[in-house]
């Protein structure tokens, strides 16, 4: 081997140049170019347009008609309903509601989500078979996991006859059970994929530095996996928010209105177009504040992806 | 033994450990391993002993109520005509390729399944085990059916084909033969369970599973391939294209998913109702025609693209269209597989769409279908159970097949 | 076959100028090496005659037809990229056929229209090229089952497969490691001999420049510096930046002044000859650059030239000796085991044809 070659270094044009790497050919557009680019656009904006946006705009300006008879016609109110409305008494209760279902289902998925993946993260003989297990429950459905619990936990026949779904302070609960089981499969392919992506040496190392099980988990798996955990606790919430099919099967609503989460009541006013755009309006802003979170996320992930 | 085995396995995990202390720490293991996965698939177990259950006691004294009690009598493994024995027969096959094929340690590629040993292991045992299900069928009903030792005839029977298929260098004859004896007793079990009693049959007839699944599998392919191919589109042109005012219109995109169908609910009942559309396919399909999500994962995918092969190409003299079939969409194969997958569980599992655009039942889609039948007379919950149950066998296999997609597309943006 | 040229162009990226006004005109048939440091603008100059960049002023020629506006497609030239840009998910076969299947090719003569070749025509023609690559074993594996060398070679036949007028090469060696890049550049040597196609070959390695160039161009800041065969760049470097950037270790250039009788040039520790052959002697106690390289300062008791050793670096063929003059570090380049010891002092000498005068304030040469 020459000296030369040994001080060769890789050449690269572009950092020295500060050329974005793909828009090297900025200046004038070509006209094929962006025919065709609006060509491939155009088919997600028609949706996006009709069934996004549009509506969207529709339901805000709704929001300031009241219906009369029934939905039989409107007359403008103006903001005044939105002011009724969000600061009613039927909004802080559905949102009480939808949080109450969150605070069930959020945590118990972060732990069980956590434990499964501790408990299945590891070199063991047929431990595939068991992280399959504990990953099966991806594979059934809202309405699946809802009839399931339904009858597991009915008063008449289930397996459990207990009065949880009639009784007002257990009917939100359960409902929210299927949910938790049905979330533990998600929440378990989440975290043991940020368990996987720890790297082995530094597991390795904190056991030559004498860290027995309790506080590896504690003081390195955890920290390291946080933004892991992060992720999965914003899709959980988002998941608990929009929950709708399991409170339409076990509780239907009920008892007495015990389970209507937003989105029920969203559900429930279809017919009143007025007062469901409000209901409407004030789910975007909770949906707003918690895709913010989301999007902090995902972002910095993405940057994570690009190098 | 099978122990020391799994020792090996173990055993960068107990360095410097008793062999005593190793053992115990597997079994320990090994039980914690076991009970959490009770918390999972307890409910499953459960519901299925409920679906099995003959029918309830009878609630709501005095009205008509139609029981119908779990059968086994009238199966055999014969009944039900050339179309379901050739089902029967091809779903037993499958599994028992597929085990061999886990077992043999290699891919369907590369010929391991046609090993003699492993052919004739297919083939004999399905053979072996279409025969034995007469007499064990049968048994169920006769008083001196000698249930129990056709059953034990029975798996061993199957496990005695399988054993040649399983020996291995790598492996103990004693383990071959356990594999074998689990094989056949699991293969035997789930035959009696899935094809001995009428429940699931019932089920699927009484609730009208089959048009409701048809529809939710037209509904599910419909919105998959929209989305799948608009994303692309999308993203196509995003990356690879040059146009006015890019930023905005991806910005535009992804506002998207500020406005989740729950948000939009209302105003879209009044446009699909405007339009005349409740009960209709288009309703369930179009406002899911296009994915934010998907166009942004996609494009990630068209981003990392090395820009020496886009040259290599405009070089070579391929158009864009070329570029995008031929270049762009092979070789992001894995982002896009894994979008497919998640988006067409997503729209398998829509609930509240279909809930607010169906109108008839006629109409269901199966997961309206199953709230349905929950809702229907309590005293037949074993059906509905039953059918929960049938429900979330395509889905299931949609798992099997496609697992390292499905987890590569939820995890997406959870780690790299 | 073709020649290139560029007339007067440019290439900006908004503020920036990746190439400033370059005139080049590449010979038909010649090895021409695009050299210097990254970001010098040679890769922006080579993607500009492969059409991959447009042009921002300025004419580019490939034969006699401007080329500005042609797609790259069209313009008869391949190019293998730094990174060899291997389609992944194609066998060895189908990447070398690529080009093949959608370009149009004067093969009926060129007077006949261009057309696209039958499944037979390009047969023949992928396994030529992989004759001549040696990649017959290997043509039915993807790229991912190749070792680093044989898809180097892939590469290559991919841009050989179409027999084009120009053969663009973007640092094709880099991924390679250091032995295979040196048998790698006498193949290229080869095969240029055996094809005779013009080539356009971009490197920051001069090493590379030196052994298989027929003529190098020296660029930087992107502007071209100098154009001249190895030799001539290597003897006559037109500023310092040349001769500093060609040959390792680079060419040692220290302050000087001429001496007040014009015969002779003053350092710091001594004197040193003028150069032989000078036009025109600068005039007389003017300051200067000189440049000498570390293989033309020879040690020996009767140098007119004293210096201290700082450090002396054995390579096993040969020793690196660093000292000092004024402020600018000096290396002595010395066959074998050196005999000098650190903190020692030595005597220099330096034959007149081997001394190199620039203007300290252009950096040009002089004379």
């Amino acid at each position: 081997m020459s000296v030369t070659d040994a001080m060769a270094v890789p050449n690269d044009d572009a950092p020295v140049l500060e050329v974005p790497k793909r828009s090297r050919r900025k200046g004038k557009y070509n006209a094929k170019e962006v025919g065709l680019a609006f060509a491939f656009l155009v088919p997600s904006l028609a949706v996006f347009v009709t069934f996004f946006y549009v509506p969207f705009a529709r339901l805000v300006s709704w929001g300031t008609y009241e219906s009369q008879r029934g939905g039989a016609s409107y007359k403008q109110v103006g903001i005044d309903q939105y002011t009724d409305v969000l600061g009613g008494n039927e909004f802080r209760q559905g949102l009480w509601h939808s949080l109450q279902f969150v605070l069930y289902t959020v945590p118990a998925g972060l732990i069980l989500g956590t434990l499964l993946a501790v408990a299945a993260h590891r070199r063991l003989k047929g431990i595939k078979v068991f992280q399959a297990i504990f990953s099966s429950t991806l594979a059934s459905s809202v309405a699946v996991s809802s009839v399931i619990f339904f009858f597991l936990f009915n008063p008449a026949v289930g397996f459990f006859q207990v009065s949880w779904q009639s009784d007002p302070s257990w009917a939100m609960f359960a409902a929210a059970l299927p949910a938790i089981w049905q979330n533990l499969g998600l929440a378990f392919v989440i975290v043991l994929a940020g368990l996987q992506a720890v790297p082995d040496e530094v597991m390795e190392a904190a056991r030559l530095d004498g860290y027995g099980a309790w506080r590896r988990l504690t003081r390195i798996t955890l920290p390291l996996i946080s933004p892991v955990l992060m992720f999965l606790f914003v899709i959980l919430v988002i998941y608990g928010f929009q929950a709708f099919a399991q409170i339409d099967i076990i509780t239907k609503g009920g008892p007495g209105g015990a389970t209507e989460t937003l989105v029920f009541k969203i559900f429930k006013q279809t017919q009143d177009y007025g007062k469901g755009a409000v209901l409407s309006v004030g789910l975007f802003c909770v949906t707003l504040v918690v895709t913010f979170f989301q999007f902090a996320i995902l972002d910095r992930r993405v940057h994570y992806g690009d190098e | 033994m099978a122990t020391s085995d799994v020792s090996k396995g173990a055993a960068e995990l107990g360095m410097g450990q008793s062999p005593a202390r190793r053992n115990l720490g597997l079994i320990g293991q090994y039980g914690s391993l076991g009970l959490l996965s009770l918390l999972v698939l307890g409910p499953i177990a459960l519901t299925v002993i409920q679906a099995l259950s003959p029918p309830f006691t009878y609630v709501n004294e005095g009205k008509p109520l139609h029981p119908v009690a779990v059968s086994w009598q009238d199966r055999t493994w014969f009944t039900g005509g050339p179309i379901s024995l050739i089902v029967r027969t091809l779903i037993v096959v499958a599994l028992l390729a597929w085990l061999q094929k886990v077992a043999s340690g290699g891919g369907w590629k590369d010929g391991a399944l046609r090993a003699p040993s492993r052919l004739v292991a297919i083939i004999g045992g399905t053979v072996v085990l279409a025969l034995a299900m007469n007499p064990l069928f049968q048994s169920f009903f006769k008083a001196d059916g000698n249930t129990l030792m056709i059953y034990v005839g029975a798996v061993l029977a199957v496990a005695a084909t399988q054993v040649w298929g399983f020996l291995s260098p790598t492996r103990s004859p004693i383990t071959s033969v356990v594999m074998a004896l689990f094989t056949g007793f699991g293969l035997i079990s789930f035959c009696v369970l899935t094809m001995g009693p009428t429940v699931w049959t019932l089920a699927w007839t009484r609730y009208d599973l089959g048009p409701a699944m048809g529809r939710s599998f037209v509904m599910a392919i419909l919105i998959t391939v929209l989305q799948v191919a608009t994303a692309i589109m999308a993203a196509y042109a995003f990356v690879f294209l040059r146009f006015p005012f890019k930023r905005i219109l991806f910005a535009l995109f992804m506002a998207t998913l500020l406005l989740p169908i729950e948000v939009t609910l209302v105003g879209n009942v009044a446009t699909i109702r405007q339009l005349e559309w409740t009960d209709t396919m288009q309703a369930l399909v179009l406002p899911f025609g296009a994915a934010a999500l998907g166009t942004f994962l996609i494009r990630q995918g068209f981003r990392g693209l090395p820009s020496e092969i886009q040259d290599a190409t405009r070089l070579d003299g391929y158009g864009h269209w070329a570029f995008l079939t031929k270049f762009a969409v092979p070789l992001t194969r894995p982002v896009i597989a894994a979008f497919t997958v998640i988006s067409a569980l997503a729209a398998w599992n829509q609930y509240l769409w279909p809930r607010s655009v169906i109108t008839q039942n006629s109409f269901n889609t199966l997961q309206i279908q199953l709230r349905l039948a929950s809702a229907s007379e309590v005293a037949n919950a074993n059906q509905a159970i039953a059918a929960a149950l049938v429900a979330a066998v395509p889905v299931v296999l949609l798992l099997i097949a496609f697992q390292r997609q499905i987890i590569r597309g939820l995890t997406a943006g959870a780690v790299k | 076959m073709a020649s290139v040229t560029f007339d007067a162009v440019s290439k900006r990226y908004g503020e920036v100028t990746a190439v400033d006004d370059l005139n080049l005109a590449i010979e038909d048939g010649e090895f021409m090496v695009l050299l210097g440091p990254s970001g010098c603008g040679k890769t922006t100059a080579l993607r500009m005659i492969a059409g991959l960049e447009d042009i921002s002023d300025g004419k580019l020629l490939i034969g006699d037809e401007v080329v500005n506006d042609v797609d790259p497609s069209r313009r008869d030239i391949s190019m293998v990229f730094q990174s060899y840009a291997l389609y992944p998910h194609m066998t060895v076969q189908r990447n070398i056929e690529s080009p093949l299947l959608v370009r149009s090719y004067h093969v009926d003569g060129n007077d006949r229209p261009a057309r696209k070749l039958n499944k037979a025509e390009r047969d023949e023609r992928v396994a030529e090229a992989a004759r001549v690559l040696d990649l017959e074993p290997y043509l039915k594996r993807k790229p991912a089952a190749l070792s680093g060398g044989q898809r180097q070679r892939v590469a290559l036949a991919r841009a050989f497969v179409g027999r084009p007028k120009v053969f663009l090469m973007d640092e094709p060696l880099s991924n390679l490691d250091a032995k295979l890049r040196a048998q790698t550049r006498i193949e290229l040597v080869e095969l240029h001999a055996r094809v005779g196609t013009t080539v356009v070959y971009v490197t920051h390695d001069q090493v590379e420049a030196m052994t298989m160039a027929t003529r190098v161009a020296v660029m930087s800041m992107g502007k071209l510096q100098q154009v001249g065969t190895p030799q001539e760049v290597y003897a006559r470097p037109v500023n310092t930046f040349v001769a500093q950037f060609i040959g390792t270790p680079p060419m040692n250039c220290f302050p000087g002044k001429i001496a007040a009788d014009g015969s002779q040039i003053e350092v710091e520790g001594g004197t040193l000859p003028l150069p032989a052959g000078l036009v025109a002697v600068p005039a007389a106690g003017s300051t200067i650059t000189v440049g000498v390289r570390p293989e033309h300062l020879e040690v020996s008791g009767e140098g007119s030239l004293g210096v201290e050793v700082r450090a002396v670096e054995w390579l096993g063929h040969e020793c690196l000796i660093s000292t000092s003059i004024g402020d600018a570090n000096v290396v002595i380049r010395e066959a074998g085991m050196s005999a000098s010891q650190t903190g020692s002092s030595l005597r220099l000498s330096v034959d007149p044809a081997n001394v190199h005068l620039f203007d300290p304030n252009t950096t040009l040469r002089i004379g």
